[in-house]
């Protein structure tokens, strides 16, 4: 697969994809191929690289899902609002030998958040998407996850029950269907299909390893116009920092996480410690999202700028910060393509010593560990 | 001596908008030593705008008002509202006037009388006050419409779509707009579409837009909206699929969706006409309007919708449901759904993003404006169910120029509603 | 007019549509014979009485059935996608047909198709961000023999989507095509990349270029770069021997956001903005000119 790229035409890319996910174990291999930022995405339309990807993701249900491949399968339950690529989670789970604790709550609210997005999915392509015999749909392929997990989705039985019994129906007969199947399965299972790993590791940040990027002459500018280095902004302070861009097309992502950014300058301010931390945003789209835009993209989802929380877009090319941070993003011709939701915790020298990707992280959660971070640096001076 | 007369609800610098509903005024002599009272008759002195008077809150007021004013400076009270029929086209041109008994002006008041009109004969310096705020709002896609336009997406629909909620949610959203619109230029008020009649007036360059054979729509050059800007594309994009002169491609004019309700009158089957002639109207056209997650990229919505209200306004006019606890005023939400009860505050405007609410709430709080404190800053459903005030005797400060004031037959002159009754 | 009179004569008004009311449709065009007309018409009735959910659900199915029916005319096959654009709006209620009603558009948005058809269908699908629709139509811009829908509209249509990648086959569209509709398009869409920045530069200034083009840059130029579109538009403003339409557009763009330019403060900007409100030989650019005047 190295020397598939961008340009690769889609039905090659689905057919290489399709011979090796034939091969033993190969799950690795693809789980290579899921990062936003991998060559085979670069340059494509979004909905060519969502496809792709989801057609990757849905391999894991005949390979095994790898460990390092469940963070992908959890977000894309989590915040994704694509129903082929939430589709292809739920097969991807189906893979797994171990699922997290939370599982059943994401494939519920995955459930909720499509519910009025379901479509056919295919994940064979040489098949038309049509509603033919054997065609499934997204919700189906959710059900059909809480099916399979049998009584490891007691939990979700009321829900279930509640959703069939809800009148009018908002599912199709199909749909239907495959709920009342869920229902069985989970009834009449007597142990667990897919042992549980251990509790829910989704927020505790991991170090990002040193890497030789600099960031600290980078020209940044803030939604007031206002124009700086990153030195002359982060360092000194204990800082969170995310990612965003205005045209995010998926309102759980950066439309999420900038409001979240709000309540957590709220949050900050009631516990006495916003003097003492930056909170900052920097977006993917540097070229589109000049200060007007990034000032009334913040403002309205609440954020209150100040000298220590800014929205902010780089005056150059954006490269920099992604290689440094190594975040995950990919972009077509004119904007990004998909990403992953990050944020990062950084300390006074403006170093990363915490990462969060592709999680929904809370506000108190971060706080805390804004709070440690401060203590952490109060005891060694940094 | 010159008697004043003030009027609740100014604005900073001193103006007064009213509607159709009556508010409570008062009159004083200025200065007033005088020993017993002086007699002034309050009258209109507008050239267009109209205002008429009562002593008591009524639907029965008069172009003028006999007023004993205490000598001594005492206010006296005294009911005033726009005179139905005779709405204001800028500010100034209704005035309150009070003269004594030779004849002489010894007090004056300018306001406006601003109504939401039919765009088809909406005068032009109406017209282009709307559109400038309009292009204002938008100020090429950076300005704060950005916020209408995220609020109405798939992702969002639930909250205001396809249950009883559709139309107290719409009629909150319209006058999100219409305050923002207010906050640019106070004398705006959003016309309607009244999309069962022919409206020619609307589709041409110095209003709305004229499609071109690729349906771009084309102003005349530097009318406000000829920058329009959203997302996807510059401009807008909206092809007409219906003759110029007819109306749009529905199935229920005004009388047939009225009808809706039943013999009963019941919301419960009034709402249909979320499905025609609202989703007929709006497909219409070929275009974003065509779809709900892009149908505000176009500001034609805001008056298609404005006529959907105006719709129910008037159902509710002609068949007494402006009281939300009457059963057949409105309906349980089917399927169950939070934001469609009664009781529930709305989304956006309550900023609640814990599912199944959407997950962020762009625009903030409902904006509060001078003129009145509703429906409040996190408005329920229940807050939007009387905009004139027939039953509550507070407004939410906007009227249509074919829906009148009327108290409700359970409610007497000057008195509010009879317990027990609807 | 008292308002019991009023009422008095909304209420005989009613009555009398009330009467008049033909429970059989008014609209044109749908013959008693044709067939699949029977559903349509019943649905068009349907939607004089409130509906129960059972009764939607059969609305529902017969016109998505209606849609996939090939043997029935384009006219009857419109007239069910017209009613299920408009059901497409109820969200939850619709919402257990969504998946079968873009399956029924995606057979319809093909080769072979009535064309008016396909490309109704099309523009759904587009709306919906359908990534297989959104082949057909790059493929049909870079193969024009292939398309299924004109230049103009291909593109209005992956417009739909800000990450369809469209803007490149747009600049291509915009310097290949003589095609005005089709420049103008391909520039409607190039103001998603800040890219297009100097393209709209140059066309702006140029006053060999067709007005549309000017004005459509000014707004992309306003949109990616709006320093640089304020200072040219100052220049145009001011240029006498520019067209007065050209002068017009560029002084209404700057009215909207004039807060956001230095322009408001510049004594000399001012002045001509004065002097163009107060000239009624000018006629829009007198009107863009005093739109403006309250913001100084």
């Amino acid at each position: 697969m190295s020397s598939f790229d961008g340009v690769t035409p889609l039905a090659d890319m689905f057919a290489a994809v399709d011979r090796l996910r034939a091969l033993p174990g190969s799950g690795n291999d693809l789980a290579n191929l899921l990062p936003e930022q991998s060559a085979i995405y670069a340059g494509r339309p979004s909905g060519d690289a969502e496809r792709l990807r989801g057609y990757v993701l849905a391999s894991f249900e005949q390979t095994g899902l790898p460990e390092t491949a469940m963070a992908f399968v959890v977000e894309e339950l989590e915040s994704g609002n694509s129903p082929y690529v939430v589709a292809a989670a739920a097969k991807a789970a189906r893979g797994a030998n171990a699922v997290p604790e939370h599982i059943v709550s994401l494939l519920l609210d995955a459930i909720e958040r499509i519910s009025q997005s379901d479509d056919f999915v295919r994940f064979k392509h040489a098949e038309p998407l049509e509603n033919g015999a054997g065609a499934t749909t997204a919700l189906m392929e959710l059900f059909r996850t809480l099916a399979w997990l049998g009584v490891r989705a007691s939990t979700a039985l009321p829900s279930l029950e509640a959703m069939l019994q809800r009148r009018p129906s908002a599912f199709s007969d199909a749909v239907r269907a495959d709920i009342e199947n869920a229902i069985t399965a989970i009834s009449r299972a007597d142990r667990p299909k897919a042992p549980s790993c251990c509790a829910d590791k989704s927020f505790s940040g991991a170090l990002i390893p040193p890497n030789r990027a600099d960031v600290d002459d980078v020209e940044l500018q803030d939604q007031d116009g206002k124009v700086f280095c990153f030195r002359d902004f982060f360092p000194g302070r204990i800082s969170v920092l995310t990612f965003f861009y205005t045209r995010c097309m998926n309102p759980n992502k950066c439309s999420l996480t900038i409001t979240k950014l709000a309540r957590l300058q709220q949050l900050a301010r009631d516990a006495g410690l916003h003097d003492q931390i930056n909170i900052a945003a920097i977006t993917y789209d540097p070229a589109f999202d000049l200060p007007k835009r990034l000032y009334q993209y913040g403002a309205n989802r609440g954020l209150s700028f100040d000298d220590r929380t800014r929205l902010m877009r780089s005056t150059g090319p954006f490269d920099p910060f992604r290689h440094r941070f190594e975040l995950g993003v990919g972009y077509g011709s004119a904007t990004v393509n998909q990403h992953r939701l990050d944020a990062l915790v950084l300390d006074r020298r403006g170093w990363p010593i915490a990462s969060y990707p592709r999680i929904q992280w809370r506000e108190e959660d971060l706080l805390g560990a804004l709070r440690s971070s401060l203590d952490a640096a109060a005891g060694t001076g940094r | 001596m010159p008697v004043q007369i003030d009027i609740p609800g100014a604005d900073t610098q001193g103006r007064v908008f009213l509607t159709w509903t009556p508010v409570q005024a008062t009159a004083r002599l200025v200065g007033g030593t005088a020993a017993g009272p002086v007699n002034v008759t309050l009258s209109n002195a507008g050239t267009v705008g109209g205002v008429v008077f009562d002593a008591v809150r009524t639907d029965q007021g008069a172009s003028t008002l006999q007023l004993a004013v205490p000598g001594d400076g005492t206010p006296v009270k005294f009911w005033i509202a726009g005179e139905f029929q005779k709405p204001s086209s800028a500010y100034g041109d209704a005035v309150v006037q009070a003269t004594d008994s030779t004849g002489t002006a010894v007090g004056t008041k300018p306001v406006m009388v601003r109504i939401r009109k039919n765009a088809q004969t909406l005068p032009a310096p109406e017209r282009d006050r709307f559109l400038a705020a309009l292009g204002t709002l938008n100020a090429q896609g950076q300005g704060a419409y950005r916020d209408f336009r995220d609020m109405h997406v798939a992702a969002t629909s639930a909250e205001m779509h396809g249950n009883v909620g559709f139309l107290p949610w719409h009629r909150t959203y319209v006058l999100d707009l219409e305050r923002a619109l207010q906050a640019i230029d106070a004398t705006v008020a959003v016309p309607y579409w009244r999309f069962d009649q022919g409206a020619p007036n609307i589709f041409t360059q110095d209003f709305m837009g004229e499609a071109d054979a690729n349906d771009r729509v084309v102003f005349r050059p530097g009318h406000a909206l000829e920058h329009w800007v959203t997302d996807g594309q510059l401009g807008i994009t909206r092809g007409l699929r219906f003759g110029l002169n007819d109306p749009a491609n529905i199935n229920n004019d005004e009388a047939a969706t009225l009808a809706l309700g039943g013999s009963g009158n019941q919301y419960s089957g009034f709402h249909q006409m979320e499905i025609d002639p609202h989703g007929s109207a709006h497909t219409s056209f070929d275009g974003p309007i065509n779809f709900v997650p892009t149908a505000v990229r176009d500001p034609l919505f805001f008056m298609l919708h404005a006529n959907v209200d105006r719709l129910w306004a008037k159902w509710q006019w002609a068949f007494h449901r402006a009281n939300p606890t009457d059963q057949a005023a409105y309906a349980r939400p089917s399927p169950p759904r939070i934001g469609h009860n009664l009781g529930d505050t709305m989304w956006p405007w309550n900023l609640v993003t814990t599912p199944p609410r959407p997950r962020t709430a762009p625009g903030g709080h409902f904006p509060s404006t001078v003129v009145t404190p509703l429906p409040g800053a996190t408005p329920k459903v229940q807050d939007l169910f009387d905009p004139l005030g027939v039953i509550a005797a507070t407004t939410l400060a906007f009227a249509y120029d074919d829906v009148p004031f009327e108290l409700p037959p359970t409610v007497v002159a000057g008195g509010s509603v009879v317990a027990g009754d609807p | 007019m008292d308002v019991k009179d009023y009422r008095k004569s909304y209420e005989d008004q009613l009555a009398a549509a009330a009467a008049q009311r033909n429970e059989t449709a008014a609209r044109p065009g749908l013959s008693g014979a044709e067939a699949g007309g029977s559903v349509i018409r019943s649905f068009r009735n349907a939607l004089r009485t409130p509906m129960t959910h059972d009764e939607f659900n059969d609305n529902v199915r017969q016109l998505i059935a209606t849609l996939q029916n090939s043997a029935l005319t384009t006219q009857i096959r419109l007239a069910a996608l017209q009613a299920l654009k408009a059901l497409a709006f109820l969200g939850d209620k619709f919402a257990p047909f969504r998946a079968e009603y873009l399956a029924a558009l995606r057979q319809i948005a093909r080769p072979g198709v009535d064309p008016e058809l396909c490309e109704k269908a099309l523009e759904v699908l587009a709306a919906e961000k359908d990534p297989d629709a959104q082949d057909l139509l790059r493929r049909g811009l870079r193969d024009p023999k292939s398309a299924l829908v004109s230049a103009a509209k291909a593109l209005q249509f992956l417009s739909y989507d800000d990450h369809s990648n469209v803007a490149d086959l747009a600049f291509s569209i915009f310097n290949q095509l003589p095609d005005l509709g089709a420049k103008e398009a391909a520039l409607r869409v190039l103001g998603t990349n800040p890219k297009s920045q100097d393209l709209f530069a140059n066309l702006l200034k140029d006053k060999n270029q067709p007005l549309s083009l000017r004005t459509l840059s000014a707004t992309g130029l306003h949109l990616l770069n709006p320093q640089k579109f304020a200072d040219i538009a100052q220049q145009i403003v001011g240029d006498h021997s520019d067209s007065e339409d050209i002068r017009a557009s560029s002084l209404g763009a700057l009215a909207n956001t004039l807060t956001d330019h230095a322009l408001q403060t510049n004594s000399n900007f001012q002045n001509l903005v004065r002097q163009l409100g107060a000239d009624n030989s000018l006629q829009n650019l007198s009107a863009a000119a005093r739109r403006m005047l309250p913001k100084l």
